[in-house]
């Protein structure tokens, strides 16, 4: 690291590799939170569909097993979108604020 | 029966509320259009909203009349399924933070015909986006004019061609003047103003459960059977309520109107934190709908909400009368109004922005256009779509077409989310492959419409349709992507492969 020049090219080497695994992290963030998503949803879906009877349980007075899933489902997606937004904007640092097209 | 209280319309204070609505919306509107001298004002607001207000329009754009009446009409009929129904607008939300919002909003200017001209670097491919987008407007114009001119004619006891053009021409005069900056804050205020009555709705109805929604919901299984609370009222069969999930789910992160927003904002990040501003206020208010429509099940009951309306859109005003009063039923009327008005002028911006960006300053002047060309064009257009609009809306006269506003949402999800998905994380994506991916999604969805037994049947009056399927996403999307890998892949050259390497670094957000 005496090297100054050898030093600002290693750093421009990581920034690049940094660059890099960040670029891969948050597409396989957006992917797989997306993934999740859209199997919660379709399995209630079908479960809607095809399992009726199933969703008419009663719990307790008022709440029924499909109303109970219903509630959680919602819950659930909140929070997966709360976890990409959290993860998502700390990712981005404020150096690519002025980013895209003008 | 409760809800036996009959309804006063036309009615005072619904238009008093209204007038007061339209005097801050114009004033409103002449600050806006002082600020509005560039296209990049007057389509995107100039990028310096923040996300907080982003988020409230994005909500507002979502919850047209549809989501504010129709939801709790259709749970206040169907129970259980129609909460199905409100549940599939919020998880499509999060989908749209996690697939569309950041990319997007680092590819694109103003609508998402640009992001993808510029992933493929075609402009030609704007055309194909551009047509989409206006052919979704128009599908969606025509519901929310007709509603509004029911709504106007009930209200104020207009006759409906003159509530027609009186709308016609506040829109006009929202659109010309004040542009996106104009379109947000009707936006922002009309929620507002939804969340004031849909809160207190919610409260008066909770008032006698001890605010306890367990405590209402087993009364409304004491009252319409315990079958309400459970699948099968509302979806005629399983395959239905599969399409259904699927074309909302993928259609609401794929309409041109709400993707336009993303642009309105400064930067990828704020884009995000709009969406999941917007994500957070539609599953409160979706959530409240759902109570709501079982509230009006239990106060008003099903059958004298269909007397009202067969579609089941006059329970939210009927509830607000029963629980509220003539007052409060004015409110509430007033706010559903000012809730198609802004919808509405949402649409006409992204129309305009279509015609004049996509298809004249892309398209046929392939990019060589000033920005005072494009913005001379842009309000001329605008007055053309609302000539159309108001036309539209006069030919529809008397048709119930509340569920066509389901189904445009399957038709943006067939046309646009396979391909726009796909230019974002597909390097193979070519520009044929999308060309086709998009014309196959619009073109089946349409087709399968027409075919389907709400054409056929309920407008044409045949005997039975050709297809038995009523919504067409669980067949179009799928082919849609389909059609589009099998092209691309027939198509590809490793230059492809080079663009989207090239254009990841800014999709990602690498670049500097």
């Amino acid at each position: 690291m005496s090297d100054p020049t050898f030093g600002r090219r290693r750093s421009e080497a990581s920034l690049a590799v940094l660059q890099k695994t960040r670029m891969s992290r948050e597409h396989r963030l957006s992917l797989t939170l997306a993934a999740v998503l859209t199997v919660i949803w379709m399995v209630f879906i079908l479960l809607v569909a095809f399992a009726k009877g199933l969703l008419a349980t009663s719990i307790t007075s008022g709440l029924t097993l499909g109303l109970l899933l219903a509630f959680i489902v919602v819950i659930v997606v909140w929070l997966l979108a709360l976890l990409y937004f959290l993860v998502g904007n700390r990712e981005a640092p404020a150096t690519h604020s002025s980013e895209g097209r003008p | 029966m409760t809800g036996n209280q009959p309804i006063e319309l036309p009615n005072t204070t619904a238009i008093i509320f209204f007038l007061i609505f339209i005097g801050i919306t114009i004033g409103i509107t002449w600050w806006a259009a002082r600020r509005t001298k560039s296209t990049e004002e007057y389509f995107a607001a100039g990028r310096q909203l923040t996300a907080l207000q982003n988020g409230f329009a994005l909500a507002g754009d979502f919850t047209a009349a549809a989501g504010f009446l129709g939801i709790v009409g259709f749970i206040s009929l169907a129970g259980f399924d129609g909460l199905v129904y409100a549940m599939s607008s919020i998880v499509g939300w999060p989908l749209m933070l996690f697939l569309f919002a950041g990319p997007l909003r680092r590819l694109g200017t103003y609508t998402f015909a640009d992001a993808l001209a510029f992933r493929l670097n075609a402009p030609y491919v704007r055309l194909f986006a551009g047509i989409n987008s206006l052919v979704f407007i128009l599908l969606f114009l025509i519901v929310q004019m007709v509603g509004a001119g029911n709504i106007v004619q009930l209200m104020f006891g207009l006759p409906y061609n003159i509530a027609i053009v009186t709308i016609g021409i506040i829109m006009i005069g929202y659109a010309f003047f004040g542009g996106m900056l104009a379109a947000t804050w009707v936006q922002i205020i009309k929620g507002l103003l939804m969340l004031i009555a849909a809160v207190t709705m919610l409260g008066l109805a909770l008032a006698s459960f001890h605010f306890n929604p367990l405590e209402m919901l087993s009364a409304v299984a004491a009252k319409n059977g315990p079958a309400v609370l459970a699948p099968g009222g509302g979806f005629p069969n399983g395959w239905e309520t599969i399409s259904i999930g699927i074309g909302a789910l993928c259609g609401l992160a794929s309409q041109p109107h709400v993707l336009m927003r993303v642009f309105t904002v400064p930067d990828a990040r704020r884009a995000r934190a709009s969406v999941f501003c917007a994500a957070t206020i539609v599953g409160l208010f979706s959530a409240i709908s759902g109570l709501l429509g079982f509230a009006a099940m239990l106060f008003v009951g099903p059958a004298a909400i269909k007397a009202a309306d067969p579609g089941g859109n006059m329970a939210l005003p009927l509830l607000a009368a029963t629980l509220g009063g003539n007052g409060f039923l004015g409110f509430v009327a007033a706010v559903s109004f000012a809730t198609i008005l802004a919808v509405v002028v949402g649409l006409i911006i992204t129309g305009s922005a279509t015609l004049s960006h996509d298809l004249w300053g892309g398209f046929i002047r392939r990019g060589k256009v000033s920005g005072r060309e494009q913005l001379t064009v842009a309000r001329f257009a605008t007055i053309i779509i609302c000539v159309i609009a108001m036309l539209l809306g006069i030919a529809f006269k008397g048709q119930n077409l509340a569920f066509i506003g389901t189904l445009t949402i399957a038709v943006a999800g067939s046309a646009n989310f396979p391909t726009l998905f796909l230019a974002i994380f597909w390097r193979r994506l070519t520009v044929v492959g999308a060309i086709a991916g998009m014309l196959t999604g619009l073109l089946s969805s349409l087709l399968l419409l027409y075919l389907s037994p709400l054409v056929q049947v309920a407008i044409l009056h045949h005997a039975e349709a050709i297809i038995g399927l009523r919504n067409p996403g669980i067949i179009s999307i799928p082919l849609a992507f389909l059609v589009s890998i099998s092209v691309s892949l027939l198509t590809f050259s490793p230059k492809d492969a080079a663009r989207y390497e090239e254009v990841s670094k800014i999709l990602h957000g690498a670049a500097s």
